[in-house]
C-alpha cells in the first residue's frame, strides 16, 4: 500500500512537472550587436549606409571550414567539379560548366560590417553564367546574403536585416574588367524614370578557416521584390514576376504562364500577366491600332516599358529581352494597376555582345512574332516615335558622352584601389592595365552610341 | 480631473501601440505540454496470420482541456511467421490547429516488425515508413508531403498467473528530407495491458515525447488509455 501511494505520487509529480509551457523568444536576445536600426525587420533601410555612392564599403564574411567544404561540394554537384577543387585554384585551368536548374545550397555565416556583427545570415553562391568561372578556377564567384535565412535553426535572428535589406544580391562583376557595368548601368535606368535596384561597390573578405581573404571588388545590387518596390512605388503588394524561360519571350508559339513566377504572393502568371498577352496578340494591333493602344496601355506601362527599351537599346544591354529569355522583373503597380517593366543584371551591357551581338535600333534583326513586347510595340508608329523622343531625352541628358565619361571617370577614381588589390585567383584580369583600358573602352562606347543613336532618331 | 482622464487614455493608447511593436519582435512556442490519447478500437483476427484493425481516436493539448486531432485508423496485419509481421496503415485526421481552424489530413504507413521471446520477455522491432498530407492542399498551393521513417523498439513482459502485461519502449523519428540525416523526435513509453479476456484489452500508458535539432524543443507528456475488442473468426491454432 505504501509503494502504490509513492507510485501515485511520482506519477502526480511528473505530470504535474510536465505542465503546459510556452517560451517566448525574443528577436535579438543574446545577440550583442542587435538593434532595430541595424538589425531588426522593422529597421527603414538605410541606403545611405548600404548603398553608400561615395565610397567602397567593406563586409567581412565568415564561414566554418566544414560549411564552406558543403559549398564547394554542392557546387561541384551542380556545375561539375572545378580544375582548381575550390579556392587556390588559378586562371585559365580547364572544367565544364552547365546550367542547371537548382538553387545553390544556403550555409550559415558571420557577416561583419563597420565593427557590427550579423548573425547566422545565410550565404550561396547565385547566378548562371557569372558562375561558369568556376569552371576555369577563378574563384570570384557571386553571392547572395540571405539574412534570416536560418531562422528556424536560430529563432533569435528572425526577422535579421542589413540595415532594413532582408537579402544582398553580390555581383562578382563577371566579364566586365571595368566593375561598372553594372553599377551604371542600374544608376541611368534609374535616373531615366525605369525604375531599377539600387546598387554599390563592396571589398569582399571571406574566411573560411584560413583567415581573411581578399576575393575582390563586388557590386551589391538591391533584391528587387524585398525593398526596391516599397522604394521605387511605394508599395510591394502588387504582383511581382520574375519571367525566365522560353514563355518570357511572350510569344504565342512558347506561350506559357508557368514561367512567370510570382515572386511577391507565390504562384506562378496570374490575370493579370493574360490580360497584356491577349491585347499584346490581338487583332486589334493590326486592324484599329488605336484601339490596341488603348486596350495596352490600361494595363501595362507603355511609356516606362519604351523609356526601358531606348534606355537598354543604346546601352547595348544584350544579355536581356530581346536576346534572351530573363533578366527582367514585371510589377503590377497597385497605384496606378499598370504592369511595370524593371530590368535586372547589366554586366554585360555597353559592350556589342554575344549570341549575334545586342540589337540595333530598328529591331531588323529579331522577328516580331519571336519577341512580340518590342516588335509588336516598335513596329507601331505612335510607339517608335516616343521610343525616338526617348532616345533623344538621354543622349542629350545623362548619357550625352560626356557626361557619361564624367560618371566613368567618378567610378573609376573610386575604386582604383579595391580593384589593384585583387589577386590572381580572385580576379578576372590578367593586369590593372585592362581595368583602365576597359573604362577607356567604355568612353569610346558612349561616343560611338551617340552618333548611331542621334542616327536612328533624328 | 478631465485632463487626467485625457492623460490616462493616452498613456492606455501608447502601452496598446508599445505592445503591439514589442509583439513583432517576438514569438511565443509551446515548449512543454501534457496530453491526453485516448482510442477504441475493433479487431478482426481471421487466424494466426491475418487482421484487420479498426480505431477511432482522441487526442486533447493544452494540459488536455484542448481537443487536437481526432483520428480514424484502418489497419492491415499479416504474419507469414510468428516473428514476424507487415503491417499496412491509413489514418484520417481532423487536425485543430493552434488558431482553432481545422486540417484534414491523410497518413499511411507500411511496418516491418519482428519479435522473438526470452523467458518470460518478449522483444519487439519495428520499421515504418510514414507518409502524411493535408487533403484539399494540392502541392502547387503549398502542401508537401511528410514522409518520415520510424524506428521502434520494446519488450514486454508476461507475469505469470497475472493477466497484466507491463511493457516499455522507444521509438526515433526521421523526417526523410532532412539534409543533414539528422532526427527530429524521440519517444520513451512506459505502460501496461490488461486482458479482460472476451471482453477485450485495456491498456494505459505514459508517453514521453521530445524533439530532436530544434533550438526550442517541445517535451510532450502524454497519458493514454486505450481499448481493443478483437472478434476471432477461427480459434487460434496452436503455435
Amino acid at each position: 500500500m505504501k509503494k502504490s501511494k509513492i507510485l501515485l505520487m511520482g506519477f502526480i509529480l511528473i505530470l504535474l512537472g510536465g505542465c503546459y509551457k510556452e517560451t517566448t523568444i525574443y528577436y535579438g536576445e543574446g545577440l550583442d550587436d542587435w538593434t532595430s536600426s541595424t538589425h531588426s525587420s522593422s529597421a527603414v533601410p538605410n541606403y545611405n549606409k548600404v548603398f553608400a555612392q561615395d565610397k567602397v564599403n567593406r563586409i567581412d564574411i565568415t564561414i566554418s571550414a566544414e560549411n564552406w567544404e558543403i559549398m564547394q561540394d554542392d557546387l561541384d554537384d551542380l556545375y561539375g567539379s572545378s580544375s582548381s577543387g575550390g579556392p587556390g585554384g588559378g586562371p585559365g585551368g580547364g572544367g565544364t560548366t552547365t546550367f542547371s536548374d537548382e538553387t545553390p545550397v544556403y550555409v550559415p555565416c558571420n557577416v561583419e560590417f563597420e565593427g557590427t556583427n550579423w548573425y547566422y545570415v545565410g550565404i550561396r553562391y547565385k547566378g548562371n553564367s557569372s558562375l561558369s568561372a568556376y569552371s576555369s578556377g577563378v574563384n570570384k564567384l557571386p553571392f547572395r546574403l540571405e539574412f534570416d535565412q536560418f531562422k528556424d535553426d536560430y529563432p533569435e535572428i528572425t526577422g535579421q536585416t542589413f540595415y532594413g535589406f532582408p537579402a544582398l544580391s553580390m555581383s562578382s562583376n563577371y566579364n566586365d574588367k571595368s566593375f561598372i557595368r553594372e553599377k551604371v548601368g542600374c544608376d541611368l535606368f534609374r535616373e531615366f524614370g525605369v525604375p531599377a535596384p539600387e546598387t554599390a561597390f563592396y571589398e569582399m573578405w571571406i574566411d573560411c578557416g584560413d583567415g581573411p581573404v581578399y576575393f575582390g571588388l563586388y557590386t551589391a545590387v538591391e533584391v528587387v521584390f524585398e525593398t526596391t518596390l516599397v522604394h521605387q512605388f511605394g508599395s510591394e503588394s502588387g504582383n511581382c514576376y520574375k519571367p525566365d524561360g522560353d514563355g518570357a519571350a511572350w510569344a504565342s508559339s512558347t506561350w506559357n504562364l508557368s514561367d512567370f513566377e510570382n515572386k511577391t504572393n507565390g504562384g506562378t502568371g496570374g490575370d493579370d500577366i493574360v490580360a497584356i498577352y491577349e491585347i499584346l496578340h490581338s487583332d486589334t494591333r493590326t486592324s484599329n491600332p488605336s484601339q490596341w493602344k488603348t486596350d495596352l496601355e490600361s494595363v501595362f506601362d507603355v511609356d516606362g516599358f519604351l523609356k526601358y527599351l531606348a534606355v537598354n537599346t543604346t546601352i547595348q544591354n544584350w544579355d536581356t529581352y530581346g536576346i534572351m529569355t530573363h533578366n527582367y522583373y514585371l510589377y503590377n503597380d497597385p497605384a496606378d494597376g499598370l504592369m511595370k517593366w524593371i530590368p535586372w543584371d547589366n554586366n554585360e551591357a555597353f559592350e556589342e555582345g554575344k549570341q549575334g551581338g545586342s540589337l540595333s535600333f530598328e529591331f531588323s534583326e529579331i522577328s516580331s512574332a519571336a519577341w512580340p513586347m518590342i516588335g509588336y510595340i516598335h513596329d507601331n508608329a505612335d510607339y517608335e516615335a516616343a521610343f525616338k523622343t526617348h532616345i533623344n531625352d538621354f543622349i542629350n541628358g545623362i548619357f550625352e558622352p560626356s557626361a557619361a565619361q564624367n560618371r566613368y571617370a567618378y567610378w573609376e577614381n573610386l575604386i582604383q584601389e579595391s580593384v589593384d588589390a585583387e589577386t590572381s585567383d580572385y580576379t578576372f584580369l590578367n593586369n590593372t592595365s585592362e581595368f583602365s583600358s576597359a573604362i577607356s573602352d567604355l568612353g569610346s562606347h558612349a561616343s560611338a552610341r551617340y552618333i548611331v543613336a542621334d542616327a536612328y532618331a533624328n | 480631473m478631465r485632463l487626467i482622464n485625457t492623460t490616462g487614455i493616452l498613456l492606455l493608447l501608447l502601452s496598446l501601440v508599445s505592445s503591439s511593436v514589442m509583439a513583432q519582435d517576438s514569438y511565443t512556442k509551446v515548449t512543454r505540454d501534457l496530453e491526453t490519447w485516448a482510442s477504441a478500437g475493433l479487431k478482426l483476427k481471421f487466424n494466426n496470420k491475418f487482421a484487420i484493425t479498426l480505431d477511432q481516436g482522441l487526442r486533447l493539448r493544452e494540459n488536455s482541456t484542448t481537443t487536437d486531432q481526432v483520428l480514424t485508423d484502418f489497419g492491415l496485419k499479416w504474419s507469414p511467421i510468428k516473428q514476424l509481421q507487415f503491417g499496412f496503415g491509413s489514418r484520417y485526421i481532423l487536425d485543430r490547429g493552434s488558431n482553432g481552424i481545422n486540417d484534414n489530413d491523410f497518413r499511411w504507413n507500411l511496418d516491418a516488425a519482428f519479435k522473438h521471446e526470452v523467458k518470460r520477455f518478449e522483444f519487439k522491432y519495428r520499421l515504418r515508413y510514414q507518409n502524411k498530407n493535408e487533403l484539399g492542399i494540392s502541392k502547387a498551393e503549398g502542401d508537401e508531403s511528410k514522409n518520415y521513417l520510424r524506428f521502434k523498439a520494446g519488450v514486454d513482459y508476461n507475469i505469470k498467473g497475472i493477466k497484466l502485461k507491463p511493457f516499455i519502449s522507444t521509438e526515433i523519428f526521421r523526417h526523410l528530407s532532412s539534409t543533414d540525416g539528422s532526427f527530429d523526435n524521440w519517444r520513451y513509453t512506459i505502460g501496461a495491458d490488461y486482458d479482460l479476456k472476451k471482453f477485450g484489452e485495456v491498456g494505459v500508458f505514459y508517453r514521453m515525447e521530445r524533439e530532436l535539432n530544434d533550438p526550442y524543443p517541445k517535451t510532450t507528456n502524454i497519458v493514454g488509455l486505450s481499448y481493443v475488442f478483437t472478434l476471432k473468426f477461427k480459434k487460434d491454432e496452436k503455435k
